[in-house]
């Protein structure tokens, strides 16, 4: 059964993100006919076509806009899905999202200290996407060094040493938000924590992606151990598997993956909370369908969520950070409501 | 011959009689005091405003209201001023030695305010909070006047015409009404000058006051910048938002574009003028654009078109010199 899980469901799911984007890359508030669109992609891969597709408005629109856009949502989509995935098995609870070991506030210090106290200068035009990758994961190696210290990190560790940590990165970013007059820079960051995939651009995507990707092929591989992590220590430990290392190198591939996210979309919310138990829901809770699909489903999900964002306002562009809070939320609530739904196997 | 004496007598000494009045009303205070203003509370709501004397202990908080002070030739008035994002002009140099500027902060708070004993406080609306200067209600009844500048008050719609209410406002408060009035006039004339070079244009330019950011475009044309634009008669891009997509610029494809920067000069000053252009012109998605193809891409200060108080007229200038090059040169 769960074989075919794979064999069916995956194919699919594939088709479907493959003509998600297909389709995604027609819609906008340039009205561009089908034809052109897919005559400017098809120039840019293979060099079908008159060299006239390679500039001007369409061109523009298409190649250097949109399509980097949606490559990016695939990759972030399923950086913070199967982070959020991993997240829930590391510290065996239900409502963890890729966020909840400090990486948010981590990452939001990072910004604070790149937009008002001009620091990173050095990495250039994103200081505030790198300043944000590198709080996200010196917040995430605090956390793993603060829950070993008297004992081997637990779960339990490890979620509170997030939350002291978040807390203390919190009360600073606060500190310098406040003491800061400059409402200009100010507004810039609170539309950064809304994220945005706008920055999209194939000088990152080529970074961002292949890593993300190589990544979610690692936790895929991973299946057995992050089934033994929702049995527990104890149940794993009789069954000779030690958890310990297991966990603190998760947590830090997650941190990889979810740093770069932020890096180079900011913060958005809800995918890797709603995708992860929407799929349980549906196809239960073995890592080995639950990691592939939940990567696919995130990205399709962050596909469509860009799509929406563009053109749900005309002329204008909503924060896709508040666009996936604002359907995730409600999905959440009534997930809770139905009860039929359990963490764990 | 004695009856045609007396009408010219009686009407030379009707004149001077009168004359000696006029110049004795205008050299007292006396008739120009009580004055009463209508200015804003930190809700945003009305309030009026009296004033039995010109101020003389002002405390000005902010870029505009310090350059007001200095533009109306009232630096004396002033015992404290804080809060400046750029340099003062050339022009204002001078004047601006004598306003006790105090560059400890950005704005004293409340305790120190209190301690200055101020009879006016001059800022934006948004400094008047109680973490800040405190609130107007609280000095309205503690005997001291406020007034923030009308496009910073909460609501309301940010129009060019509350600057040069403004202006007037302190004008009537100082009682140098005329200087007021003046500074006010070249800024109309200047604004009737470009106004007839667009009606001679056969086709309205589609102009667009923005800031590119890393993932999203600020655009200012629903603000005081979009109000000046539409007093010139040029036509406003259209967006319904502070915030648009980069597609959504390539859509609108405005004629000439103002890039919006702020010069810190503790912080780069021109260099982030170039900065902020380049963000716009080493983009290669904005390489189609109409105003980017035809090098109509010019730079505007924040200052001159966010509350600008006595720069309004150069934030006009600054329009005007990118529309039609060399019009104020």
């Amino acid at each position: 059964m769960k074989k075919r899980i794979n064999t069916i469901v995956l194919p699919v799911l594939v088709l479907v993100l493959g003509l998600s984007i297909l389709l995604a890359v027609t819609i906008g508030s340039v009205q561009i006919p089908f034809t052109d669109v897919y005559k400017v992609i098809l120039y840019e891969l293979f060099g079908i076509g008159s060299a006239e597709l390679a500039t001007g408005a369409v061109h523009d629109v298409v190649w250097l806009i949109r399509l980097p856009r949606l490559v990016l949502a695939v990759g972030v989509g399923m950086a913070l899905s199967i982070s959020g995935v991993v997240m829930q098995s590391i510290v065996r609870n239900p409502l963890a999202d890729p966020y909840i070991l400090g990486v948010s506030s981590g990452s939001y210090l990072g910004a604070v200290l790149a937009l008002l106290l001009g620091l990173g200068k050095m990495f250039g035009g994103n200081a505030v996407g790198v300043m944000a990758f590198i709080g996200a994961f010196i917040i995430s190696l605090a956390v793993v060094a603060l829950s070993n210290v008297g004992g081997k990190a637990s779960a339990v560790k490890l979620l509170l040493a997030g939350t002291a940590l978040s807390a203390v990165c919190s009360a600073f970013s606060n500190f310098i938000v406040y003491r800061a007059n400059d409402s200009n820079r100010i507004q810039i960051l609170v539309n950064w924590t809304m994220g945005s995939l706008g920055a999209a651009k194939w000088n990152i995507n080529a970074v961002v992606v292949p890593i993300v990707f190589v990544c979610a092929i690692f936790f895929w591989s991973q299946f057995r151990t992050l089934n033994l992590m929702l049995l527990g220590d104890e149940a794993a430990i009789s069954l000779g598997v030690d958890l310990y290392t297991r966990r603190i190198l998760y947590l830090l591939v997650s941190a990889l993956m979810v740093g770069l996210s932020v890096y180079s979309a900011g913060m958005i919310g809800f995918v890797g909370l709603i995708i992860p138990h929407a799929i349980r829901m549906i196809f239960g809770s073995d890592h080995r369908t639950l990691v592939p699909i939940c990567a696919l489903t995130g990205s399709i999900f962050l596909v469509w969520a860009d799509v929406l964002c563009r053109v749900i306002i005309r002329g204008a562009e909503l924060p896709i950070g508040i666009l996936t809070s604002m359907i995730g939320a409600p999905i959440f609530v009534y997930l809770m409501a139905r009860r039929k739904y359990s963490f764990g196997v | 011959m004695k009856r045609n004496l007396f009408v010219p007598v009686l009407l030379t000494i009707i004149i001077a009689l009168f004359s000696c009045f006029t110049v004795f009303a205008q050299e007292s205070a006396d008739d120009h005091y009580p004055v009463t203003i209508t200015n804003f509370n930190y809700a945003g709501d009305e309030i009026t405003l009296t004033f039995e004397k010109a101020p003389e202990r002002v405390l000005a908080v902010y870029q505009g209201s310090i350059e007001t002070m200095i533009a109306l030739g009232l630096e004396d008035h002033v015992i404290a001023s804080y809060g400046l994002d750029n340099k003062i002009k050339d022009e204002w140099q001078a004047g601006f030695e004598k306003m006790n500027y105090n560059d400890s902060s950005f704005a004293p708070d409340k305790e120190t305010v209190i301690m200055m004993n101020p009879d006016l406080i001059f800022s934006w609306g948004s400094l008047f909070g109680e973490k800040m200067l405190g609130d107007v209600d609280y000095w309205i009844s503690s005997g001291t006047n406020t007034y923030m500048n009308t496009n910073t008050r909460p609501g309301g719609n940010r129009l060019m015409e509350n600057e040069f209410t403004d202006i007037l406002n302190i004008g009537k408060i100082f009682n140098v009404e005329e200087k007021a009035q003046a500074l006010v006039d070249q800024m109309r004339n200047d604004l009737a000058v470009i106004r007839l070079a667009v009606e001679a244009e056969e086709e309205k330019p589609v102009v667009a006051i923005i800031r590119i950011r890393d993932s999203e475009i600020r655009n200012f044309g629903k603000e005081l910048a979009g109000d000046i634009l539409a007093n010139m008669g040029v036509e406003v891009m259209q967006s319904a938002e502070r915030y648009m997509g980069k597609e959504d610029l390539i859509n609108e494809n405005p004629d000439v574009i103002f890039i919006e920067y702020m010069p810190r000069p503790d912080k780069g000053g021109d260099a982030i003028r170039e900065e902020q252009l380049a963000k716009l012109l080493d983009d290669p998605s904005f390489a189609s654009l109409k105003a980017v193809q035809n090098k109509r891409v010019y730079t505007i200060m924040l200052g001159e078109i966010y509350a600008p108080a006595v720069r309004t007229g150069d934030g006009i200038r600054t329009i005007a010199n990118g529309l039609f090059p060399g019009i104020f040169d």
